[in-house]
């Protein structure tokens, strides 16, 4: 037989087969790594520990959040579609000039918006009044690209991992599809929970750190109020202005003849889980500002999470994928693809935007001189 | 499954504590073939299907062979064999590129060929159990080892999980006597397995998925980058393929061990080759003896004179290469190492060992540094285009994206390499430390890796072969 590898007997001992030993050498090594991992999970600040693209949106929330009225939070359907000095410039128009800050990152599905509001919510921001979040269902799914990157590690605390797989549980999907996705956000917690893979974070933070480039791009952000997402995307600033190439404008023309119709089935892709969404209501609320839920101009019905918002004490909602009432928003010549607006078209929507916002400001103050 | 995912730790513990709960021997033979088809099942159970087909097909040509004296019908069963393991791997592996291949060929002839198109999925290990299998065959063929009674204990050498998808390829001669021999608990090195495992782990997470990136972003558009880029990205993809083809390996023999199974070693500090012919003799030793063994040897190996010599040792080159992929990149790079290990038969040899030991070191390792362009490649043409870029004739203006400091690292674990193989690494100390101290420095260095960990579930390069 061929010589065994590795050369057991010369460099390690044989340990005899006793219960007890065993049981004491796994406690010893459990003990050993726990202290290890709390040890650095001590040493590394939160701060370092995340992503750089949600540190540098909540460095930069750090400085805004004082002066703050309108935040803005959800994916790129938020970040693309709401362009802050728009949506301000017409409150100002519409004598309420309120300071916005898009707190949106692309990508963010609401598992994540949940947690990144969370913690937004527990800086001090005395002038908030409104929190306009994206309504969209929570996947059961992390999508392809983002498992185990930094940011997605970052967002499974204990509380988003167990409602993600309460998600899992409830959303529709065969028992492997939900073992599967059940298993994925699990691994995502223990990463999180036992800091692995964490020094790859923690160098390129220290890198970016290191050569100003934190302290520019916050600079950045805080002109422009949101995240540049050159960062993110391949395209520079919110709402790109060439349309992708990918964009597939016939089925996304089915898909609108079908709402049109009435006939499109409420096929997204997640669940709209009511409890979640109240809790998110109580969060805004408990931080003083008024709930608004937006939905963006997509060829998706949403039923199920429209009937919810719509439940009394959700707080507002403004809707924008109705295509009967904004068809210059479902202009396929208007998209970058099935999801986002170009510019011009994300302009208009930043307007409505705040003009429904005005409309709520003005029939809150009607209310009052009536009272 | 892979090693390096969290449900392989637990699929793990819970496999190794029932299987010692066990008191009988035959009932963790049983359980370990269960879990086995479970590990591969979690992949594909119609694959599953397959292996256990072939494998079932060959413990019946050993029977067969038991049963048979005529050597005309033994030779027809061996051959059987051969034809049925040979033909379920070239028809999932090969089918695609020789009918690629044969229509190219016909294209260029002026015909306008019409072949069946088949999008065949290639099952995970089947280049490694099939080998397995077959070196069973030809072994009891040959009378070097009786035949198996047991179906079960068949069925276990050719799923048993730690090696059943990258090795090492696990000869019925080494491992089915050791079926056949109780396991006992007090015999298993457990130490020496959580060793030799967290650092088959660590090679893989914290160093080849580490350096994947930087490799696989030269080696997607080599045109664009310059001779810097391309030097450090060939020898990073030495670096990667090593640790990640040998922390496999580690795992594989560590997790092996714990159930009280011993694997042949499969590398031997490949890089310290004083020659191509020695980094044969270190690099995945369980293949190159494999194809020794059961091809060069039976072809007549170097006793039939000088031309036979060469081209024997050119065809198991060649068939090296294609066992890696159905690809020109591999067949050039098995035809590459066949082409130095001819020069080194022809004299190059007997210059080297006169030679200093620092350029023999340089021959040897330009050779498999640059035979892994071929490898890595996505294509012919991209590795022709990376060999000019290497050299300085790149055709176009190049980029410099590939930092320096890669440099350091790679002379770091040259340093770690040539200490490792000095035994200067894992201490002997280890082996006289009090069992809580021992735990607990595992325990640490568990947490530390995991915090150096590339964390992602990257799966092992060794997995498409």
């Amino acid at each position: 037989m061929a010589k065994s590898f590795p050369p057991m007997d010369r460099v390690l001992g044989t340990p005899r087969s006793a219960r007890p030993r065993v049981i004491a050498g796994l406690l010893c090594a459990l003990g050993g790594f726990v202290v290890t991992v709390a040890a650095l999970n001590a040493v590394i600040p939160a701060s370092v520990r995340a992503d750089a693209d949600v540190a540098l949106v909540d460095a930069a929330w750090e400085r805004v959040a004082a002066e703050t009225e309108v935040l803005i939070i959800g994916s790129s359907r938020v970040f693309d579609h709401l362009l802050p000095d728009v949506v301000e410039a017409r409150l100002a128009e519409r004598g309420h000039p309120l300071r916005c800050f898009n707190a949106a990152l692309v990508g963010s599905f609401a598992h994540e918006t949940d947690v990144r509001l969370r913690r937004m919510l527990r800086v001090p921001s005395p002038r908030l009044r409104f929190v306009v979040a994206e309504l969209q269902p929570w996947a059961p799914e992390i999508y392809g690209g983002m498992r185990y990157t930094a940011r997605t590690i970052d967002w499974h605390d204990a509380e988003a991992t167990a409602d993600a797989l309460r998600t899992c549980e409830s959303a529709p999907a065969d028992l492997d599809a939900k073992f599967g996705n059940a298993t994925d956000h699990l691994g995502q917690f223990a990463a999180r929970v036992t800091g692995a893979g964490l020094v790859g974070t923690v160098a390129s933070r220290f890198r970016d750190a290191w050569s100003g480039r934190d302290e520019r791009v916050i600079a950045e952000t805080v002109a422009a109020k949101s995240l540049p997402r050159s960062r993110s995307a391949s395209a520079t600033g919110p709402a790109p202005t060439t349309q992708s190439t990918a964009f597939d404008a016939a089925l996304f023309r089915t898909r609108t003849a079908a709402m049109l119709a009435g006939t499109l089935a409420d096929d997204c892709w997640g669940v709209f889980d009511r409890d979640m969404l109240t809790r998110r209501v109580d969060a805004i609320r408990a931080a003083g500002a008024e709930p608004v839920h937006f939905v963006s101009p997509t060829a998706y019905t949403f039923a199920a999470g429209l009937s919810a918002a719509a439940e009394p004490g959700m707080g507002h909602t403004l809707a924008f994928n109705r295509p009967a009432d904004y068809p210059g928003l479902f202009d396929p010549m208007a998209r970058f693809d099935n999801f986002h607006l170009l510019r011009p078209a994300a302009r208009e929507l930043s307007v409505r935007v705040a003009d429904g916002l005005a409309d709520l400001m003005d029939a809150a103050a009607a209310a009052d001189r009536k009272r | 499954m892979i090693f390096n995912e969290a449900r392989f730790f637990v699929f793990l513990a819970i496999v190794l504590a029932v299987y010692w709960a066990l008191r009988r021997d035959g009932q963790r033979k049983t359980w370990l073939l269960f879990t086995s088809c479970i590990f591969y099942g979690a992949w594909s159970t119609k694959f599953l299907a397959l292996m256990l087909g072939t494998a079932l097909f060959d413990y019946g040509a050993g029977l067969l062979l038991t049963r048979w004296t005529d050597p005309r019908r033994r030779r027809a069963v061996v051959a059987t064999s051969l034809i049925v393991n040979l033909g379920v791997l070239g028809f999932f592996k090969y089918w695609g590129f020789f009918v690629g291949a044969a229509a190219d060929l016909l294209l260029s002839l002026g015909f306008q060929p019409n072949l069946p198109v088949l999008h065949v999925v290639l099952p995970v290990g089947i280049s490694f159990y099939t080998f397995q299998s077959l070196s069973y065959t030809l072994d009891v063929g040959r009378g070097a080892i009786p035949a198996v009674r047991s179906a079960r204990d068949f069925l276990l050498f050719v799923t048993f999980f730690p090696q059943l998808v990258a090795g090492p390829i696990v000869r019925a001669i080494d491992f089915l006597p050791q079926l056949t021999s109780i396991r006992t608990i007090d015999r298993v090195k457990f130490r020496a397995c959580a060793v030799l495992f967290l650092v088959g782990f660590a090679k893989k997470t914290c160093i080849a998925d580490r350096v994947a990136g930087t490799v696989d972003a030269v080696f997607q558009d080599v045109g664009r980058h310059g001779a810097a880029d391309l030097w450090t990205a060939a020898c990073l993809y030495a670096v990667q393929i090593y640790c990640d083809f040998s922390g496999y390996s580690d795992m594989a023999i560590a997790t092996a061990g714990a159930f009280g199974y011993t694997l042949t070693r499969n590398f031997n500090f490949p890089y310290l080759a004083q020659s191509v012919t020695d980094f044969w003799r270190r690099w995945h030793i369980s293949l190159s003896t494999w194809f020794r063994d059961y091809l060069y040897i039976p072809l007549g190996g170097n006793r039939l004179g000088t031309a036979r010599t060469c081209l024997n040792l050119a065809l198991v080159f060649l068939l090296c290469g294609l066992w890696h992929g159905a690809a020109w990149t591999f067949i050039i790079w098995g035809l590459w190492h066949g082409a130095f290990l001819l020069i080194e038969r022809a004299g190059g040899e007997r210059l080297l060992e006169s030679a200093p030991v620092p350029l023999r070191t340089v021959w040897s390792l330009g050779a498999v540094v640059l035979g892994w362009v071929w490898f890595r490649s996505a294509s012919a043409t991209d590795a022709a285009t990376a060999f000019a870029g290497l050299f300085g004739a790149a055709a176009g203006p190049a980029v410099r994206s590939v930092s320096p400091v890669w440099w350091v690292l790679i002379a770091a674990l040259a340093v770690t390499h040539f200490a490792a193989s000095r035994g200067r690494l894992v201490s002997a100390r280890l082996a006289t430390l009090p069992l809580p101290s021992f735990a607990v420095l595992y325990g640490v260095t568990w947490a530390l890796v995991l915090f150096c960990a590339a964390i992602g579930n990257r799966a092992f390069i060794y997995f498409q072969f």
